[in-house]
Formats: structure tokens, sequence, C-alpha cells
């Protein structure tokens, strides 16, 4: 074992710069694109046209709501060129707001306050409709409010007793100051619930994908050694050609077990996820048999790198239809991601290596 | 100089002949991806579609008036019964209906739900997703959010009624009863929520749909992806020896990028213009023959730029595996600030001023233009600039490879 370390070394120092990155690329990378699309998404908006008919209180208030919302960017615009831009599809949708909106909220006659335009092509109209709605709902059941309490002390007293500003500040204040209702979700199949769950498993879906492909393209040196002279020299060695690539396979999997321990570490305290130490384990398991697979069969580098890529690639791209059955099956990321055991692929894998280790004397005696 | 290339393309020619069998497949196979890449866009346009909606149940533990209100109206109301199908069951049932992926998602009112929402105690709806359906699962977490997000704001005006109430000294019974009412009377404002706006669908060009907007992204996309392969076809890595004895025979890297660069771009443009056609008839464009043209102009620009572009990082990056990871993630990028994925429209804004520089944008901006908006007009201006400075560029650093390696 030491002699494989050491001659494994010798190959390493000659490219310390390739090897690191090609080993840090599924931890830096994950980070780095999903810091990436945070900020993007963050700083994404829907483009939307906004036509303010009415000079108003409330009307202006409503137009600085959708303003501050951290979705929508608001153009404003004359009505001709709102619409002229919603068919080019410059602008995702164009709201407007009418003239009597005010007394429309006020008086609660809330039908037809806004028109709102959309083409087949407006994507997010569906959220930015129903956030507008949400605001107006907002406004309206406040002066509801303030109608129906006008009703009440008209009854009991006999005069109004409260002005409308002051059950509006009320209202405004229970509602900042209680968190009242909120929805949680989980799946039937999990233990503990979760209140956001969604984005927070992206980060080790990248990060398994990024490794599918770097613990492919780090097995190349089987390839590489498959090709040189050295070869031969094994039988003059104790150590048989097939236990040296595998004593090297060894050697690579504790290496990324380190690499893929400061990964847990840092997306466990960084990310907060819970992701079980022994389906990480499994699952990099299961990539370094089934790269030395892969690396087995291809005699030519250049291959071996093309066949890396489109494994990488399908595994991706069938990612977003894993909900499909035989999909999910078939999947080598599907038990990983679920948080399961990854047992499939790393037993046909390890099935391989057994058969081609098994084969070895009679390869030995044919040469 | 020109017998090297020229035989350099017959070269070429002959790897043609000799892995032919592996050209179908090598075509072959974007085709299959793309498709499964559409099948998947379509199965999300389909989502709303009436023909499948999501099956919901409601469990009810609190089992109190207002809930069986609620209930009743949840499983009544139209605008909701048209993107979901919901059931009244108790929580074994849907339990084993979800065992049994019959339900999408159960919501969960737990109990004393309307005692706590009516004392201001924060309450928790649970919305219990499936995961064979977790698209549906999600979508129903959406819906019952935006309910919450209605109800907490009608919750607040509850409270505050209340509070008031309180003051004019109406008697607990009154006082319960009234807020029955009030609680009802909110929840039918937010079931019709929507009747505050008027929708109105504008007609666009009938040509720029959805549908055709994703033709035409699979169409970009597959040139794309059939390029990088042609490229990888074309690649051959020459032993050094090999390299050597060339360059003793007055070759140089730049009659090698020439003759690669003129056979592919010859191929790609027979592949793009060919599937272009094919395109054009299945989603029947129906374009004019002037447009057809530009869209032609337009994406030989595209294989210029975009084989510059592969040779560029071949020139620059010596390490066969970093070039490749390279190359194969500038042309994601490329693809995707092309605007064929997610309308550019909606990026942002500081990434927009910068897809100006980019050629892929440029490209697919005025495809959509032709294609989409019947405009009958492209701007070739900024492409032409770009593929003139892209081949100086590599024409230099060609030059600069060969008299360093010599």
């Amino acid at each position: 074992m030491k002699a494989v370390i050491i001659t494994r070394w010798l190959f390493i120092k000659r490219s310390m710069l390739s090897f690191f990155f090609w080993l840090l690329l599924p931890l830096v990378g994950a980070l780095l694109l999903f810091a990436f699309v945070d900020v993007v998404e963050d700083d994404s908006y829907v483009p939307i046209g906004v036509i303010v008919e009415e000079e108003t209180e409330l009307a202006n208030d409503l137009y600085q709501e959708m303003e501050t919302s951290d979705f929508v960017a608001i153009r404003e615009t004359e009505h001709d060129e709102a619409i002229r831009q919603l068919q080019q599809h410059e602008l995702d949708s164009v709201f407007v707001i009418h003239q009597g909106y005010q007394e429309g909220i006020q008086t609660q006659q809330r039908t037809n306050l806004i028109t709102s335009y959309q083409t087949n092509r407006s994507y997010a109209y569906t959220a930015v409709k129903e956030m507008i709605v949400s605001h107006i709902q907002e406004q309206g059941g406040r002066y509801q409010a303030v109608q129906v309490i006008n009703q009440l002390s008209e009854r009991y007293r006999g005069e109004s007793l409260w002005s409308a500003e002051d059950v509006i500040q009320t209202s405004k204040q229970i509602q900042a100051e209680e968190q009242l209702i909120h929805a949680s979700f989980q799946y039937a199949s999990q233990a503990e619930k979760k209140d956001d769950e969604g984005s927070r498993w992206e980060i080790w879906h990248i990060w398994a994908l990024l490794a599918i492909l770097s613990s492919l393209l780090t097995m190349d040196w089987l390839i590489k050694e498959k090709q040189s002279f050295v070869t031969q020299r094994f039988y003059f060695t104790k150590l048989s050609w097939h236990d040296y690539l595998l004593l090297n396979g060894f050697l690579y999997f504790v290496i990324w077990l380190v690499i893929d321990l400061v990964t847990y570490v840092i997306f466990s305290v960084g990310f907060d996820e819970t992701m079980g130490v022994v389906t990480l384990l499994s699952y990099r398991c299961m990539l370094t048999l089934l790269s030395f697979c892969v690396a087995l069969v291809w005699k030519r580098l250049y291959v071996f790198y093309a066949v890396s890529f489109l494994m990488a690639c399908m595994c991706g791209l069938l990612l977003p239809v894993r909900d499909m059955h035989v999909i999910n099956w078939l999947h080598p990321m599907a038990a990983f991601l679920d948080n399961q055991i990854t047992i499939g692929w790393l037993l046909c894998s390890a099935g391989v290596i057994l058969f081609w280790y098994g084969r070895r004397r009679r390869e030995n005696a044919a040469s | 100089m020109i017998k090297h290339v020229g035989l350099f393309l017959q070269n070429h020619l002959l790897q043609i002949k000799r892995k032919w069998w592996s050209l179908p497949l090598l075509l072959l196979f974007p085709i299959f991806i793309i498709g499964v890449m559409m099948v998947l866009i379509a199965s999300f346009f389909s989502m709303g579609n009436k023909d499948d909606v999501v099956a919901v149940g409601l469990v009810d533990r609190d089992q109190s008036e207002e809930t069986r209100f609620i209930m009743q109206l949840l499983e009544e109301s139209s605008s909701i019964s048209s993107v979901l199908d919901i059931e009244r069951m108790d929580e074994t049932e849907a339990k084993q209906a979800i065992a049994e992926n019959e339900l999408a998602a159960y919501l969960l009112f737990p109990d004393a739900f309307i005692d706590d929402l009516y004392r201001g105690e924060s309450v928790e709806l649970s919305v219990v997703g499936n995961r064979k359906q977790s698209v549906s699962s999600q979508l129903v977490h959406e819906l019952a959010n935006s309910a919450v997000r209605h109800i907490s704001v009608s919750q607040a005006n509850i409270l505050t009624i209340q509070q008031y109430a309180k003051q004019l000294g109406m008697s607990e019974q009154a006082r319960d009863d009234f807020m029955m009412e009030q609680f009802q009377s909110y929840l039918m404002e937010t079931l019709g929520k929507d009747q505050v706006l008027t929708q109105e669908d504008i007609k666009n060009q009938a040509t720029a749909s959805p549908v055709n907007y994703y033709g035409l992204s699979a169409w970009f996309g597959l040139v794309t992806v059939w390029l990088f392969l042609m490229y990888h076809f074309f690649y051959k890595e020459y032993s050094p020896a090999i390299q050597q004895r060339m360059m003793l025979y007055g070759v140089t890297p730049l009659q090698q990028f020439i003759a690669r660069f003129m056979m592919m771009f010859f191929i790609m443009m027979l592949l793009a213009i060919g599937s272009f056609f094919g395109f054009h008839e299945w989603w029947a464009w129906d374009l004019a023959g002037e447009n057809i043209r530009r869209v032609m102009i337009l994406i030989g620009f595209y294989v210029i730029l975009l084989i510059q572009f592969l040779l560029l990082i071949e020139l620059v990056v010596r390490s066969t595996k970093l070039r490749l990871f390279l190359q194969f993630v500038m042309m994601a990028v490329l693809f995707v600030a092309s605007g064929a994925v997610i309308p550019t429209i909606y990026f942002p804004s500081y990434i927009q001023d910068l897809l100006n520089l980019i050629f892929s944008y440029h490209v697919f901006v005025w495809c959509e233009e032709l294609v989409l908006n019947q405009r009958y007009y492209a701007d070739y201006i900024p492409l032409i600039g770009m593929s003139a400075i892209g081949g100086v560029v590599v024409w230099v650093l060609a030059i600069w490879k060969g008299r360093a390696a010599s």
C-alpha cells in the first residue's frame, strides 16, 4: 500500500493544480452556482406596465405597494404604448387602476376597479395578479372593518365613536404584531416538518451532479496507465496489475471521502442541510465504483472524456423528470437525492468489478 | 498553404467516410434530448389544463361550524374547482389515499383552529404532500400559502372589529354570533377577490405564441448541440511525434483550423437549414421567403461565431479535460444568455445590460423578431463586427501558436 501511495503521489505531484481543481469542483462549483442563482433569483423581476388613472391617496398607496414589491419592475407609460409593448413581449402584463378606485374601496363596491391585460406569453401574470389583488383585498378589508364598526357603534351608541384612521391603524397594528396564521408543508413519508421545503435541497442536487462529472474525470489515470508501457513490467512485481488498479482506486476513494467530509460540514453548517452520512457514503462508494467501471471499458482518453460528459449531461437532463417511475428507478442520483442509501447502482458496479477481477487469472494466462 | 488546407479537407471527408455509422447517432441523440425537454416543458404547461385537475383532500380535525363552512365553500367554489378537485375526508382516509397515489396532497385543519383564530393565536394550516406528485404538491402548497395570506389579512380585521365590539358592551353571545357572521363575510370576500379586476386577453400576433417560442428554442438548441458534437467529431489530437513531422512538411495550425472551420461550417449550414425547414413545416410558421433568408443569414453568423469561440478555447486551454469542461460550460452559458430558455425580459437589469455583448443573444432576438413578431428586418451589424473580431483573434493566436511550436 505504501508503494502505491508513493507512486500515486509521484503522478499527482506533476499536476497538482489540475488534481485539486477536479477534486474541489463539486464543492466549489456547487457553492458558486448556488450563490449565483440565489443572487440572480433575487434580482430578477417581472416587467409590468401600470397606468394610474386617478390621483388619490388609495390609488397611490396601491402603486407604492406594487413598487416596493421585490419581484416586479414597474414601467409607467401611456395606455397605448403599454399595450404595444405587451404585444411585443417587452412587458409581461399591464394593469390599469381605474378612475373611481378610491371611492370603490371606501364604499365596498369592489368590482372591476382594475383592468389587467395579458397575452398568451405572460408567464408571470398569475403571480403578479395575485400580488396586486391581495393588496387591494387588504385595503378593502380594512375599509370593510371601518364600515362594520361604524354600524355597530351607531346601533349601540347612536353615533360613530371612532374615525376611519383609528380603525385602520389598529388593524395594521394587529396584523404587524401577530404572526397569525401560516401554512406548513411536509411530505407524507417525511418524519419532521419543514416550513420551507424546496430550494433548500438544490445545493445537494448541484453537488451530486458535479460529483458524477468530477469523479469520472478524475478516474482518467486508469486509462492513461492502461496505455503506458509500464503495464508489462507488472509481471515482475509482487503486486498484480489488477491489485494495483484496485488499490489506487481505493486511494482515490479515501481522498474523496476527506473532501466529502469537508463538503458535508460546510453544507450542514452554512446551509443547515440535513443529509444522512450513510447516504453520502454510499453515494460516494457508488461513484467510485461506477467511474472505475467506465474507465475500465474505454481505451481512448478522448472518448472516455466525451462519455463522462455525456453521462453527467444525461443525469442532469433527466433530473427534472425524476418523478416518472421508471426514471426514478434508473437514475443514479435518485436514491441520494431522496436521502436514501444508493444500492442498485452500487451493486451493479461492484458486480462488474468483481467479474473483471475474477477474470484476472485468465487474462494473465492468455498474455 | 492552400494545398495543405485542401489536404486537411480531404482528410476530414475521409473521417466522415470512416465514421459514417456514428454520424446518425450523433445527430439523433440531440433530437432525443431536446424531445425529452419539450415533453417536460409541455407537461408544465398542461398543469393548468382542465383535464388533469389536482386531487386534494380536506381533513377537518376542528369540526367547528366555521371550518365546515370553509370546507363547503372550498368544495363548491367554481374558481377553485377548475384547478383542484377537493374532497372532504378524515385523516386515515387521506393517508390511505396518498399511499395509493390517489391524492396530490391534503390540507389539515388542526384542533381548535377557529378558536385560536378568533383569539389571535398563531394557527398552522398543514399541507401534506405526496412525494410521487411533487410538482402538484408544491402547487397546492403555493395555493394554500396565498389563501393563508388572504385569511391573515381578514383575521386582523376581524380581531379589530372584535376589539371595538368589546368596548361597546355587546353581550358575549351576541358578539360570538356577530363574529361568525363577519368571518363568513370576509371569507366570501376572499373567495371573490378576483372580482376587483377585469381580465382582458390581448391578442398578439398569432405567431407569437409560447408554442412557437419553444419551437424556435428547440431548433436553436438543436443547432447548438449539433455544432458542439460536430466539433468533437472532427477534433483530432495528434501525438507530439506526428505534430513534429507535420511541421517539417510546413503544416501550420492555422491551415488545420481553416480546414476544420470550412468543413464544420458547410456541414452545420446543411443541418441548420434542413432542420429549419423541418420545424417550419411542423410548426406551420409560414414565413415569407425573404424572412427565411434572414433567418439563414442569422444562423450562419451563429455557426461562424460558435466555431470561432470553440477554436479560441482550444487555442488557449491546453489541458484536454479542462478545455472540454470550459467549452461545455460556455456553450451552456451562451445558450441560456440567448434567451432561448427563459425570455430575457425576466433577467436582472445588470445582466440585460451585458447581453448586448453576447452574440447568441443578438442572433436569437432577431430570429424571434422574424419568426414570432413577423418583422421584416434584421440587424447584422453587431454580428458582422463580432465575427470579424473573432476571426482576427483566432487567426492571430493560431499563427502565434504555430510560431511558438516551431
